[in-house]
């Protein structure tokens, strides 16, 4: 899978399924958003935000809005950003996704790696798009 | 009439069943098995230490719970899985240096009492 170019995209945009992901009070990222399932390979992120109260660019049954992270800091926490695969049934040009985090961690020490990514990737993320109000 | 002296629910209690709620009619609502292991420890948690800062409950995106405590640079987070057959654990993190280990409830007041209760 190509590289996702960062000066084309200088920002990517994860989805917020879960509305406790970001505190209201202070304003904070949760680690949680940015935990592998079980099936995934890599986290999803778009290239470009744009989502609206009736329009989830991600396609998610339940969406609180989006984090944005600067693709070039994801890059350096030791991660890779990669567009879809162009041959894949489900290319999407506007979806790419973070790589290198340790898929179905077994292991404390794996899961270490899992908590010190999300922690990190949590603290480069801030709130970018609101969808129903429920952070301001 | 009424007694006035009853005392409201424990606030972290509230804040879970809250949670619990919450997430019921989502995709991945919270398993009862990752509700009642929080609603044990923090049982515990309040019983040994009393007052304590309340904790952030967060919901994982597969119906685990994840708890955690904040202090400055300082970070107790107990993981706590949907299911039986995954591992619950302690995560600590103190700026950018961290460690694991396995989840028990006083290896959590241990950790409360070291990074997030110290003067």
């Amino acid at each position: 899978m190509p590289e996702t170019d960062a000066a084309g995209h200088p920002n990517i945009y994860r989805a917020i399924l879960k509305r406790s992901w970001c505190d209201v009070r202070s304003g904070r990222v949760s680690s949680e958003a940015f935990k592998l399932r079980e099936m995934e390979s890599g986290l999803s992120v778009l290239k470009a935000g744009g989502c609206s109260i009736d329009i989830c660019l991600a396609k998610l049954n339940q969406c609180f809005g989006e984090f944005v992270l600067q693709t070039a800091g994801v890059k350096n926490l030791g991660l890779r950003v990669v567009d879809d695969d162009p041959n894949a049934p489900d290319f999407s040009e506007n979806h790419a996704e973070i790589i290198g985090i340790p898929t179905n961690p077994t292991t404390l020490e794996e899961m270490k790696q899992v908590e010190d990514f999300a922690s990190n990737l949590a603290a480069i993320s801030v709130l970018y798009y609101d969808r129903y109000g429920k952070y301001t | 009439m009424a007694n006035l002296l009853v005392e409201p629910e424990t606030t972290v209690f509230a804040d879970l069943r809250a949670l619990w709620e919450e997430e019921k009619d989502s995709d991945t609502p919270i398993t009862p098995r990752a509700f009642s292991t929080a609603m044990a420890l923090l049982d515990y948690v309040v019983r040994v230490l009393g007052d304590m800062p309340r904790p952030w409950l967060v919901p994982s995106s597969e119906g685990g719970i994840t708890i955690e405590w904040l202090r400055d640079d300082r970070t107790v987070r107990v993981v706590i899985p949907p299911t039986d057959d995954q591992v619950d654990y302690i995560y600590e993190r103190v700026g950018r240096e961290s460690d694991i280990k396995p989840l028990s409830e006083s290896s959590v007041v241990q950790s409360l009492r070291s990074l997030i209760l110290m003067p």
